[in-house]
């Protein structure tokens, strides 16, 4: 039984320097250290040998019939890791591909209902871990775990990321199903949130007890996807999967304390000031400050269908890029102004319906999307608004991972 | 100088026998004993709907009779409808069922194979998802431990004893007048022993076969009629082939013993003669032996084997052989020392002597015939060292034939030990080895002896040696009455190859090991079986993964939460996902699988206990129901050819055969240059 490509769609990322969102966030705060790199961009993991290759600086890209690993420099392949990951690779269904912080990248393969545990220095597979069915998106809420969502069963799996191990499973949706996501916080720990597509609640998972202890009413019908936290207010969102509206709730209290008219994808500007939302044809830019939910404006982008931001500042202005789906670009958004500054090439994603989403991550100074179509990695200089290479990969690369100074997570 | 009539006999006789040995070495098992082979619905199948009509397909010759075929539906009840088959004896039965709705049916049968053994087995098939039920399941399969072709391999204990006494009966009316004609007359007429006393001695023992002959077939005739639920003696011996072979027999047999009593009671011992009419009684009784012989051979295993003619040809040869040897011990061992003691006693060593060189040759060829035909059949009855070991018709023939190995070995005294002693001219085969270097020295070898060496051992008035041959022969006798009878435990008894085997789908189930910290734990999958390949399963039969949870203590673990089986098929990525539910006994979990694709499935535990996860997998291999590699001769496969221990038996045969041809005429000529 394959699975449908388009369920794998829901990605987000994060500014530089700001809240760990739904990534799920190591070390002092800042969610781009994802524990493999110092502040001047070396390695920090130690290899045990002199030769071992590392990873720093290279982008991860996976198909369904490929693994490399791409010099964004060079704007080439700079190894094939198909036969490292799994001399039989086909039709693999990957999902995030997360950092773990101690040298090690986790990579959802739910094909085959995997966890691929890698070593960054060697670019060597440690071993495959068996998860539940179905899983799409992988957390790093605590040092140590790697938390992988089995869609078809509605619950976590949480994998000890040195023993390779899973060590518990927490059931986070009502019922044995539904796709579903993990937002965690310095601040809210050792709380999580967990939502759920099937679910009409925004679900409170407590990571020690590794338990849900309450669920939060989101309205009557559809379920809950995306959720943001907001430092400044305190609240949590939870975006509504087949609903009109979001609602908002006091992340202490569980208390819910408004609703938004607008409902989608969801990223908080690196200040966290604004939280970004996503909708079919447009972002807006609510404040993230009050409780009230003002909408402070809007980015029109005509139809293209953005799907995820990644913000970066330059020159004192805050600007992000959104990949795009029905549209062959990406777009840079001033998001002071709330407006569209230019549009940059990235590839065709859309074939016959089949790959409906995209996401994108800022690292080393460029901005990375797939193109799925074209089974080719767009490459653009993120201050020049420039694309630089379209690094074949494979028909179907959907899912990335940057290894360096990122800012952006890939789910 | 040899008649040439004589000789045409000899050659005739020598070519049938060619022809049977070649036939038993040659013929290649075509199908099995009247197994179960085939079903549609599959064994332990799934189908969507309840089929108008389910077809029972067995191997070998067939059903002889349909006893009884019963099919209850998932409530328990009876939802049989029209049973029949196409012919007298046919491969296929059909059932008409009567839709009863999803869950489980099971069909239980009953027939009577061709070779007068009465099969009987069940199976079961699952309709719609209902059926898909672990519980049901698992009881179902293990209701049905060894799958469709069931096969009861206890010895239908009723028909042993008259069997094996229709097996002598059968022995004595064929092999005595040959032994009369060929062996004790030509001796009688050319010494003092009397003839009348011989012929008359004969006919009673020959009368009392007829006798037992009458009796068993009657007894085995009832038998079978009861079998067929006493539907009426008439209509279930004239209904089924086997029961036409046991109604003639009946018939013949009670002529025969009527003619041959009239026979003895008219003329007991006197006025006997040469004339024609001293034939009669002797063709009587041969004719009935053979017609006897030809009926035991119709409903043999073999005949069920390898096909009708083939058979009951290789059969019959069987016991022509046997007939020529045992029949004649019998005749030799009664008859002729009743004659010597009529005899004076300075003719009696010549007499005796005459008798048992004259034996000696019939044996060596009823010997060589019985033993090469005998391992024709164990060739295709008993094809491997395994059938012979394990099963209980392996360890009867082993027994028989050890007592075989033991009458020939007194044969053997007798012909070149105890006849020396009587005839000291007669050829030594030591003596052979004499001649050649140093041949002599050889332990068992002494020096040759002179024809007028030993006083005493020529005097035809010294009863030793006579006695001693007699004695001889009379245990001999004995130890091939004791054959016979075995011979009926035998017959009884289910034929190696098909005891032997496994059979289909219902048959057997796999454990593997799980291995976690604090949890003992086993999965077991049902049915399954071990293959070269690994662990196999029959494509389209449900199967059941049964998951068993302890804690290091013991203790029973309950899950909380629901857990998975999880099977892959890599080739076309479908993924199984059942949910382990729970059994009734603690801690005990299982899941339906029902894999769509043949070929290699992953199957994995997906199961978190509170305390660990277990992700342990196995891979099962699903076969197409047929696959040569273990799925069971119920599917016909692994009976199809012969064994390499079947090729050696049979090339046995052929050298025994070759070798038993020689000295038979060797055996003959001697006696040819003698002029006896």
């Amino acid at each position: 039984m394959k699975r449908d490509a388009s369920r794998r769609r829901f990605l987000a990322t994060f500014g530089p320097g700001t809240v760990s969102l739904i990534a799920g966030c190591t070390g002092d705060g800042n969610p781009d250290d994802d524990g493999t790199t110092a502040g001047d961009g070396t390695p920090t993991t130690t290899a045990d040998e002199d030769d071992a290759p590392g990873s720093d600086g290279l982008l991860f890209a996976f198909a369904p019939d490929r693994a490399v690993a791409i010099n964004p420099e060079a704007g080439d392949v700079e190894e094939d890791l198909t036969d490292e990951l799994d001399p039989a690779l086909a039709d693999a269904d990957w999902g995030d591909a997360r950092l773990a912080g101690n040298g090690r990248m986790f990579l959802v393969e739910a094909s085959e209902n995997r966890l691929g545990a890698v070593d960054l220095e060697r670019r060597e597979l440690l071993a495959w871990i068996d998860i539940g069915q179905g899983a799409t998106h992988a957390f790093h809420p605590v040092e140590g775990e790697i938390w992988a969502h089995a869609d078809d069963e509605g619950r976590f799996y949480v994998v000890d990321t040195e023993a390779l191990e899973v060590i518990q499973v927490v059931q986070s949706g009502l019922e044995d199903a539904g796709h579903g996501k993990l937002l965690t916080h310095e601040d809210l720990r050792p709380k999580a949130f967990a939502t759920n597509t099937n679910d009409s609640f925004g679900h409170v998972i407590d990571m020690e007890r590794y338990e849900r202890v309450d669920s939060l009413d989101v309205g009557e019908e559809g379920g809950t996807h995306y959720a943001m936290y907001a430092p400044e207010s305190g609240l949590v969102y939870f975006e509504r999967s087949g609903g009109d509206d979001m609602p908002y709730f006091d992340a202490e209290t569980h208390e819910a304390v408004g609703r938004l008219d607008e409902n989608g994808g969801l990223s908080i500007t690196p200040d966290r000031e604004k939280l970004g939302i996503w909708t079919e044809d447009a972002v807006h830019f609510v404040d993230a400050t009050g409780r009230d939910g003002e909408v402070l404006g809007s980015v029109d982008l005509e139809g293209r269908g953005p799907d995820d931001l990644s913000y970066f500042e330059e020159g004192g202005t805050l600007y992000a890029y959104t990949a795009n789906t029905t549209s062959e670009e990406v777009s840079v958004v001033d998001v002071d102004d709330y407006t569209v500054e230019t549009h940059v090439p990235a590839g065709a994603i859309s074939q016959e319906g089949r790959f409906l989403h995209r996401s994108g991550a800022l690292g080393g100074g460029y901005y990375f999307t797939t193109s799925g179509a074209d089974g080719t990695v767009p490459v653009i200089d993120a201050a020049g608004r420039e694309l630089l290479h379209e690094v074949a990969v494979a028909e179907g690369v959907d899912t990335l991972r940057y290894v360096g100074d990122a800012t952006g997570a890939w789910y | 100088m040899v008649d040439p009539t004589d000789r045409s006999r000899r050659l005739l006789a020598i070519a049938a026998a060619v022809a049977l040995i070649g036939v038993a070495t040659l013929a290649p098992v075509v199908s099995a004993h009247a197994v179960l082979s085939e079903t549609d619905p599959q064994q332990g199948g799934h189908v969507e709907d309840v089929p108008e009509t389910i077809t029972l397909t067995y191997t070998g010759d067939g059903v002889d009779e349909i006893l009884d075929v019963t099919v209850t539906g998932p409530d328990g009840q009876e939802v049989t409808g029209n049973v029949s088959k196409d012919g007298a004896v046919a491969t296929e039965v059909f059932v008409d069922v009567t839709d009863a709705g999803e869950g489980v049916y099971v069909v239980e049968w009953e027939i009577q194979s061709t070779d007068t053994h009465v099969v009987r087995g069940s199976w079961f098939f699952t309709v719609g998802e209902a059926a898909l039920d672990p519980a049901t399941l698992l009881a179902s399969y293990e209701a049905d431990d060894r799958g469709g072709g069931t096969v009861d391999t206890d010895p239908e204990y009723g028909q042993v004893l008259p069997t094996g006494l229709l097996y002598l009966a059968v022995v004595a009316l064929l092999g005595m007048p040959v032994a009369l004609v060929a062996a004790l007359r030509p001796v009688a007429d050319r010494s003092d022993m009397p003839r009348r006393v011989v012929d008359a001695t004969v006919r009673r023992l020959l009368t009392g076969a007829a006798v037992v002959a009458a009796g068993a077939t009657g007894v085995l005739l009832l038998a079978s009629v009861r079998a067929a639920g006493g539907t009426g003696a008439a209509e279930a011996a004239l209904g089924s082939r086997t029961g036409r072979v046991l109604l003639g027999q009946v018939v013949v047999a009670a002529g025969a013993a009527f003619v041959l009593s009239a026979r003895t009671l008219r003329d007991p011992a006197d006025g006997e003669s040469k004339a024609a009419g001293g034939r009669a009684w002797l063709a009587a009784a041969a004719l009935a032996g053979l017609l006897l012989a030809a009926g035991q051979g119709a409903t043999s295993h073999a005949a069920s084997q390898v096909g009708l003619p083939v058979g009951t040809a290789v059969t019959l040869g069987h016991l022509i052989g046997v007939a020529v040897w045992a029949g004649g011990l019998f005749a030799v061992a009664v008859a002729l020392p009743a004659a010597l003691r009529r005899t004076a006693p300075g003719d009696r060593r010549v007499a005796a002597t005459g008798v048992v060189r004259r034996f000696s040759a019939l044996a060596v060829a009823g010997v060589t015939l019985l033993v090469a035909t005998g391992l024709g059949l164990t060739a295709w009855l008993v094809p491997s060292p395994a059938a012979f070991l394990r099963t209980l018709h392996g360890s009867v023939l082993g027994v028989k034939l050890s007592l075989v190995v033991v009458a020939l070995g007194l044969g053997a005294r007798s012909r070149y030990v105890l006849l020396e002693r009587l005839d000291p001219t007669t050829a030594d085969p030591r003596r052979l080895l004499a001649r050649l270097p140093g041949g002599d020295r050889l332990p068992f070898v002494g020096p040759r002896r002179r024809p007028d060496d030993g006083p005493g051992e020529r005097s035809g008035s010294d009863p030793g040696p006579v006695r001693a041959v007699v004695g001889t022969v009379r245990l001999e006798a004995a130890v091939v009455v004791c054959v016979l009878l075995v011979s009926g435990l035998l017959t009884a008894t289910v034929p190696g190859v098909v005891a032997s085997v496994d059979d289909g789908p219902g048959a057997g189930n796999e454990t593997v090991p799980v291995s976690a910290e604090g949890v003992e734990a086993e999965l077991e999958i049902v049915p399954a079986r071990r293959t070269d390949r690994g662990l196999a399963v029959t494509d389209g039969a449900p199967i059941v993964a049964r998951l068993e949870l302890r804690s290091d203590d013991g203790d029973p673990i309950e899950l909380e939460s629901t857990e998975r089986v999880l099977a892959d098929h890599a080739e076309s990525g479908t993924t199984l996902d059942p949910e382990l539910e729970p059994m009734d006994a603690p801690g005990t979990y299982a899941a339906v699988l029902l894999f769509p694709e043949t070929g290699a499935w992953d199957v994995r535990l997906n199961v978190w206990t509170g305390e660990a996860f277990l992700d342990d997998s196995v891979v099962v291999h699903n076969e197409p129901a047929g696959a040569p590699d273990g799925d069971g001769t119920v599917q016909g496969d692994s009976r199809d050819g012969t064994s390499p221990f079947g090729i050696l038996l049979q090339s046995a045969a052929v050298g025994v055969g070759l070798v038993g041809l020689v000295a038979t005429g060797r055996e003959g000529l001697r006696i040819a240059r003698r002029g006896e």
